[in-house]
């Protein structure tokens, strides 16, 4: 059994004539703690084995270890499947001689598929869109089940045009999920990140091959605590008024206005995928009618649908109002993900014009990241940011570009941009 | 019905009684805030009804009719446990009201039983029309009910609820009706003495009502042929929660000159609760009662 608790944080005064209403959604799913996971599940792994996983030799070793790891956390019962892909996909467990799309966990196919992936090699190319029409042959089409897909590659989509890779997204979207993983750092960040997004999963990077086990068994532990398949965040707004923008903005941004399905004039919904036990935030923005001082108005009403089931709404309000000490108050939810999503452009942006060679806009940028990994307590993104600038003052966002940077280092800052720190409440708050 | 129908001011997209905002534009819906404080004076029948100090908004309702020495009167309190309850009762009163002007008005028509039923049936079908939203039923529109009819020579009074009516002349006071409430209940069943039943934090809930989740029952009714003037007072809780007992009450009315036209009684009366505390929404309808022979009428000789 899952719950589902959503908050509305938002400051509803508007000044007169104010047409933009911002409110922080904050949803959290608590799965009940002694029971199973009621929800059936098929998870496919994905790993590369193009040729450059040999190089370093220990690249392959560390993914074979770290699939074998995360096959070890698959709950009895639930139907898995190894993919090894190149420029293109082999399907490793089950194999073809049991004529199984999946393997059904059990000790005895872990065991099984441990052995061989143990003795997987390295070879060819990287054809993602490939591997992922591959994983999407092999997940079965019953409704209500929850399927995940855990990718991991070395490189760039070098064996596929574009096309092709988007059109293997659009086949696999509303399929199943797929979280992915860059090891090392010869993969591109946009490549992954596009993938991620479509299928509703998330992208980091693993610096290290050591990492990779430890990333992967979470990332399973992850996949194995969902407890519903298809919730969606339901907006509803009234005649006048316009949805400006719904974005994820913990525990990652994530624009979601292009997931949009207008359920009918008014109302809309924003897939989110597979949830356990966790709490996300989303930023909605309605633009609405000037209305008179004193007046009030409902300016949209938010709503989670789990499994095609409506929860209760909570509301957007909005009152018009000529007391600036009101209207001209931010609230803390809003300000601090405002603040977030520009300490995230401001990395992007930062890293974009390093490459462009704008150094002045670079470092502008990047001091400005600075400034405001400095203001929202962000220790981990200034550790980050320190390996890509020398920071001279953090409060007032002064630094130095660094003449020689790592490429792990900026791929590091620039993968986990999006990553946001929630906001801090007031104990009991 | 029509003056049912409601209607966004903003927009004028048609809206349901627990809307607060309108599911069109978004505009804020009126409350129905606007029974703070309202009378009716119909000479021999008046009533008074008042939001009190406590409540934000008035759920009683009530209607008053009277025309050629006949007179009725209808008191009805809003569930407040369920959706819109100042719809319910509204609806109830104005839908009654309508029977009863109509029963009135014409000469010698149907007993007074029948009118009475006739207005409690009108009252019931306008509560159950009471556009919501609400899926379930548990909170659907629901409010009391008491009505009376005096005819001219016979009083009747139905109740559904604890709204009550209470004959008073120049002996007393008597309660015509009996509370559908839990208090009443474990009095009658012998479960509890009176005074542990009404200490009870149960004892108002209320065991019956008119709204789509009622229960069914028999009709509750009382007839009384007068022998004397006297009035008839029908009230909510908000009046009687503050004189529960019949000797209470009878004591109270009898402190107002008798002289008063029905009128300033259900002021005064009014008055009264919102002196003591005004917890409630409180509603008074009095209506005046002369029988033709009436033998008390005139001083007797020699006394």
């Amino acid at each position: 059994m899952i719950t589902f608790d959503s908050h509305t944080f938002q400051n509803e005064y508007l000044p007169v004539g104010g047409t933009e209403m911002n409110a922080v959604v904050t949803v959290t799913a608590v799965v009940g703690a002694h029971e199973a996971p009621p929800v059936d599940a098929e998870v496919i792994v994905v790993i590369d084995v193009s040729g450059s996983m040999n190089y370093p030799r220990a690249k392959l070793n560390a993914a074979k270890a770290a699939t074998a790891e995360a096959i070890d956390c698959i709950r009895d019962g639930v139907r898995f499947g190894i993919i090894a892909g190149y420029e293109r996909a082999d399907v490793v467990f089950p194999t073809r001689a049991s004529r199984d799309r999946l393997a059904v966990a059990s000790n005895a196919t872990r065991a099984e598929a441990k052995k061989l992936v143990k003795k997987l090699s390295a070879d060819g190319g990287t054809a993602i869109g490939t591997w992922l029409r591959c994983a999407n042959e092999h997940f079965g089409i019953e409704p209500g089940v929850i399927r995940q897909a855990i990718l991991l590659t070395d490189g760039c989509n070098e064996s596929e045009q574009p096309e092709d890779l988007d059109a293997a997204i659009a086949d696999c979207e509303e399929r199943f999920q797929c979280d992915c993983r860059g090891v090392g750092s010869d993969w591109d960040v946009d490549e992954l990140r596009h993938i991620s997004s479509r299928l509703l999963g998330d992208v980091d990077i693993i610096p290290e091959p050591g990492e990779v086990a430890a990333e992967f068994r979470a990332m399973m532990q992850r996949a194995m605590a969902k407890a519903t398949t298809d919730v969606r965040l339901r907006v509803w707004t009234p005649v006048g008024a316009h949805l400006k923008f719904v974005k994820q903005v913990a525990p990652e941004l994530e624009d979601l206005s292009a997931r949009c399905v207008q359920v009918d004039d008014r109302t809309a919904d924003f897939p989110t995928g597979a949830w356990g036990s966790e709490t996300r935030d989303y930023h909605v923005c309605i633009t609405v009618p000037a209305h008179d001082p004193g007046d009030e108005m409902l300016a949209g009403r938010v709503s989670l649908v789990v499994d095609g089931e409506p929860g209760s709404p909570s509301r957007i309000r909005c009152e018009w109002t000529e007391d600036e000490a009101r209207s001209t108050r931010i609230n803390r939810e809003v300000a601090h993900y405002t603040g977030q999503v520009e300490l995230a452009d401001a990395v992007q942006e930062g890293l974009a014009a390093r490459k462009a060679g704008d150094l002045d806009t670079a470092t502008v940028r990047l001091g400005r990241a600075v400034q405001l990994a400095q203001a929202s307590g962000d220790e981990q993104r200034l550790r980050e940011l320190a390996r890509v600038v020398d920071i001279d003052d953090a409060t007032t966002g002064t630094v130095r570009l660094r003449p020689s940077v790592e490429k792990l280092d900026e791929m590091v800052l620039e993968t986990r941009s999006v990553k946001t720190m929630r906001v801090v409440r007031a104990p009991g708050a | 019905m029509s003056d049912l129908e409601l209607l966004c001011p903003s927009c004028g997209a048609a809206y349901l009684a627990d809307d607060e905002f309108c599911e069109s534009c978004g505009s804020r819906l009126p409350l129905h805030g606007d029974r703070d404080h309202a009378e009716a004076d119909a000479g021999t029948a008046a009533a008074v009804t008042d939001r009190g100090l406590v409540h934000t908004r008035n759920e009683d309702a009530f209607a008053v009719v009277a025309a050629a020495g006949r007179a009725a009167a209808v008191v009805c309190d809003g569930v407040s446990a369920s959706v819109a309850p100042h719809l319910a009762s509204k609806a109830a009163a104005d839908a009654a009201g309508a029977v009863l002007r109509d029963a009135i008005a014409r000469p010698q028509g149907e007993s007074g039983s029948e009118i009475c039923a006739a207005a409690l049936d009108a009252a019931r079908d306008a509560v159950a029309e009471v556009p919501t939203d609400s899926v379930d039923d548990m909170a659907a529109p629901a409010c009391t009910f008491v009505g009376t009819v005096w005819d001219g020579s016979e009083i009747t009074v139905m109740w559904i609820g604890d709204s009550r009516a209470y004959w008073v002349d120049n002996t007393g006071a008597v309660l015509l009706t009996t509370d559908n409430s839990w208090a009443q209940e474990q009095i009658d069943a012998g479960m509890l003495s009176e005074a542990a039943a009404v200490g009870d934090p149960r004892a108002h809930a209320i065991t019956r009502w008119i709204g789509r989740d009622a229960v069914d029952g028999d009709d509750q009714i009382a007839a009384l042929r007068p022998r004397r003037p006297g009035r008839l007072v029908l009230c909510s809780d908000g009046l009687w929660n503050y004189t529960p007992n019949v000797e209470d009450m009878a004591a109270l009315i009898a402190g107002q000159p008798s002289t008063l036209p029905p009128i300033e009684l259900a002021r005064a009366l009014t008055r009264a609760a919102l002196a003591v505390g005004g917890h409630d929404n409180v509603t008074v309808a009095v209506v005046d009662v002369v029988p033709d022979d009436a033998d008390i009428s005139k001083p007797k000789e020699g006394s």
